[in-house]
């Protein structure tokens, strides 16, 4: 009997556990559906050489390489871009706007920039509130920029 | 081995073989209806010139290749004795090239910086009189040279014939070896990484030589599996970019049966078996300790699956194998902590050959970009760095050797900072840094008297900035120079050209270096990005360094009315404005439409087989593109299409010095290549003969 108990509260506890665990959504993956509201938006999922791009509803794998984007969507672990401290960049420098995807989500970034060539500056990480919009100014010679959390990151024209 | 290990064993080759072959067959069908080319091989049969002989078993000689010159080995072991073999093919090439014999000049780097130049006044109004076509003499025949070598023996060792691998069944060697060519060339001990080589038992293998034994049944049946085996295993060798790579359980099987195969027929032949042989390092056992290597926690990742090697990406163009890149044949991250890296232009080092020491001081300089140490341009970053190679043999790729660490030897793989970390070897040294010092050109030119007798020159571009792809802004280019073989540069600031456009000099931002034995090196500019034209400068070899000495070739004008304005044709001294393009700007309604209408990273060569210069870059559409000329400043033709813009994107065309064409011993020219996608540098092969 208390074994049997016992092994409930684990598959209780093994159960609850499970929603924190998949917090995240699933990663895209070239040829899975997008939502319309993110057309034109990139993403980068982890070990794929090339970002995604959302048209037609559909995610797919960019080819050769692309103009910086203004719209980049992280779903939760962190993307790695570069900025214009790197050839092809894929983001510019300039105001930049994390809105989180899901309620109580949080966005963060984490920025370096060129010291000098081959010498990267430490990182400088800039964090929302959960469930909050974090504004943030992507640095000059910027060389690359962690952005993780479930967030669509907007570069603010002008 | 008693009978019923026979049995066991033929058993469990047929159920390899079988389920392997039934995959292999039915991939081959299913692939068959998209092929519309042979594969490269055969391709490779027909049509280059020199190194046709040799093609149809590239794999098999890649191990015979003197990837490793720099490693001295003990004295009367069976290495040493393959080794030496091929330090004396190579030391026959080493004559071969022109870098070497080329004219000598005056030693200017070792003068101190001169920040106050004097221009000449009176040269910049009066043309100098364009000297003639300048047309290096032809070298030696590397082929030859080539041929040398496939027949070198050795001492002792396996025996198998480079036309038949499998005929050496049949001869005194104990063990069967399949001249498979991935597997040979993986296991060739020259590109392994340490790492990689403690998985081996030994690499000290001794290496095939050529024997003419007659093909027997048993042969046959040998040539039918391993011809099996072989294509399964390079399945995409040819025409097939959109087919998927093979599962591992495929190569899995094949490998298996590979090696029983191996064991059944060793142990027909009354030979040692796999386990017996293992520490005799046989090709066996080499492939059995890759598979355990394999198996590590850290194994080496698998080439990308695109391209393939040996895959054809137009008619006169294929995929060749890879130079950087943390797999094979390099696997320059365990090595070099070079997971990506792109540019790679390369020139002959022009030292030669010291018969005194173990190994081959005449090299190709390979100068690349910013570095990194991990996946997607991250990890420890360098913005740019050197690599060597002593390959002469290109067919199977170029293998770049071991680094040396703090032992003085100049001659390793690249310059480093650890044992294992190739190192950033051009800083701003008190310059405007920008993001980036890029290397764009390298050319060597002989100054007696310096530690090796030449020394290598780089031109670099300081970028300020990054934009749309083919955008960026640069501070300034200039050149660094080094007497030790590119271990360590100096930057000349005399030698700066600052991005400024009322000065002409903002036509020269990357360039690209030729030295056809006229006493000149002529400097190829175009500006920043990949929107430009080209233009072209010259200057005396021993004036590399000083701006002030530099000839700029105009095409001339007509002027205006009367002539009032005109400009004659030639070269003037010391005035960059005077420039004219020389190529990448058509004009006309359909002039821009035109391929090669915009110039990007490029390199420039002369051509012995073709009796031209030969430039090669990107242009507009992203084509890499070809155009020849009989001069340096031109007529340049129109420009022919090597390949067109390919899935990741592709850039910076740079010529292999020793190409067969270059020296003029065949059709075929080699060249670097970028590819974005993978970030890392490839080895190109065009037919010359087919552009």
């Amino acid at each position: 009997m208390r074994k049997t108990a016992l092994a409930i509260v684990a598959l209780t506890a093994a159960l609850g556990a499970l929603p924190v665990a998949s917090a995240d959504p699933p990663a895209p993956q070239a040829g899975t559906p997008c939502t319309s509201e993110l057309s034109e938006v990139m993403t980068w999922p982890t070990d794929t050489l090339t970002p995604l791009v959302c048209v037609d509803e559909r995610w797919q794998a960019v080819t050769t390489p692309q103009p910086p984007n203004d719209r980049w969507l992280s779903v939760g672990p962190a993307i790695t871009l570069h900025g214009e401290g790197m050839r092809n960049p894929n983001v510019a420098s300039g105001q930049w706007t994390a809105t989180p995807q899901e309620p109580g989500g949080q966005c963060r970034a984490a920025q370096q920039t060129v010291v000098s060539p081959g010498v990267k500056s430490s990182p400088q990480v800039s964090e929302g509130r959960p469930g909050q919009q974090l504004s943030l100014q992507l640095l000059p010679s910027l060389f690359s920029v962690e952005l993780s959390g479930y967030c669509l990151w907007t570069r603010t024209p002008g | 081995m008693g009978a019923a290990a026979y049995i066991g064993r033929v058993g469990g080759l047929a159920v390899a073989l079988g389920v392997g072959t039934a995959i292999a067959t039915g991939y081959g069908v299913a692939a068959a209806d998209t092929a519309d080319q042979p594969p490269s091989e055969s391709s490779d049969t027909t049509t280059s010139g020199s190194t046709d002989t040799k093609t149809t078993t590239t794999d098999t000689t890649t191990s015979t290749e003197p990837s490793t010159p720099d490693k001295p080995t003990a004295p009367g072991t069976t290495t040493t004795t393959v080794k030496d073999g091929t330090v004396v093919t190579a030391q026959t090439n080493t004559g071969t090239t022109g870098g070497t014999t080329e004219p000598t000049a005056v030693p200017t780097e070792t003068a101190a910086p001169e920040p106050t130049q004097t221009p000449e006044a009176d040269e910049p109004t009066t043309p100098s009189e364009p000297k003639e076509t300048p047309k290096p003499k032809p070298t030696n025949n590397k082929a030859a040279t080539k041929a040398d070598e496939s027949n070198t023996s050795v001492a002792t060792g396996t025996v198998q014939s480079v036309a038949d691998p499998t005929a050496a069944l049949q001869s005194t060697d104990p063990v069967a070896v399949f001249a498979d060519a991935r597997t040979l060339a993986a296991a060739s001990p020259t590109m392994m990484s340490p790492m990689m080589a403690g998985h081996v038992t030994s690499i000290d293998t001794p290496q095939p030589t050529v024997t003419t034994t007659p093909e027997d049944p048993l042969t046959a049946v040998t040539k039918l599996v391993s011809n099996i085996i072989g294509f399964v295993l390079n399945p995409l060798a040819g025409n097939m970019p959109t087919t998927p790579a093979q599962p591992p359980l495929i190569w899995s099987l094949l490998a298996f049966a590979r090696k029983e195969f191996d064991n059944f027929f060793a142990a027909l032949a009354g030979g040692p078996t796999e386990t017996e042989t293992l520490d005799t390092a046989s090709p066996v056992a080499r492939l059995t300790s890759l598979a355990l290597a394999a198996i590590n926690p850290n194994p080496i990742p698998p080439r990308p699956a695109f391209p393939a090697p040996g895959q054809q990406l137009s008619t006169s163009t294929n995929f060749v194998d890879w130079v950087t890149g943390n797999f094979l044949p390099n696997n320059t991250l365990q090595r070099f902590s070079i997971w990506g890296t792109d540019v790679g232009t390369m020139w002959d080092n022009g030292i030669p050959d010291n018969p005194s020491t173990p190994y081959n001081e005449h090299q190709i300089l390979i100068a690349v970009g910013d570095t990194f140490s991990a996946a997607n341009m991250t990890g420890d970053w360098r913005a740019n760095t050197i690599l060597r190679s002593g390959d002469t043999f290109l067919v199977d790729g170029m293998s770049i050797p071991d680094g040396e660490w703090f032992n003085g030897n100049m001659f390793g793989g690249a310059p480093l900072s650890s044992p294992t970390t190739a190192r950033q070897v051009i800083f701003p040294s008190g310059l405007p840094a920008g993001v980036t010092l890029i290397p764009t050109a390298g050319i060597s030119v002989p100054t007696p008297g310096t530690r090796f007798g030449a020394t290598q020159y780089m031109s670099f571009m300081s970028v300020t900035q990054w934009g749309s792809p083919g955008v960026w802004t640069t501070n300034y280019s200039a050149l660094a120079y080094s007497t030790d073989n590119g271990e360590n540069w100096i930057v000349a600031p005399q030698s700066v050209r600052y991005n400024q456009p009322w000065t002409g000099n903002q036509n020269f931002q990357q360039s690209a270096f030729v030295r056809p034995g006229d006493g000149y090196v002529y400097v190829y500019g175009t500006p920043n990005g990949r929107q430009g034209a080209a233009y072209v400068s010259r200057v005396a070899e021993k004036d590399i360094l000083d701006l002030t000495k530099y000839d700029y070739y105009s095409a001339g004008s007509p002027g205006g009315w009367f002539g009032w304005g005109a400009v004659p044709a030639g070269w003037y001294r010391n005035d960059p404005t005077k420039a004219t393009a020389v190529f990448g700007q058509d004009t006309g309604a359909c002039g821009v439409a035109n391929p090669g209408n915009q110039v990007s990273e490029m390199s420039v060569q002369y051509n012995k087989s073709l009796n031209k210069y030969v430039v090669l870059y990107g242009d507009q559409f992203n084509n890499i593109v070809m155009r020849t000329s009989d001069t340096p400043q031109g007529t340049w033709s129109t420009a022919k299409v090597l390949i067109p813009q390919q899935n990741g994107g592709i850039y910076a065309p740079m010529m292999h010095p020793w190409s067969p064409s270059t020296m003029g011993t065949g059709t075929d020219l080699y060249w670097n290549l970028s590819l974005w996608s993978q970030y890392n540098v490839m080895l190109m092969r065009t037919d010359l003969t087919k552009v």
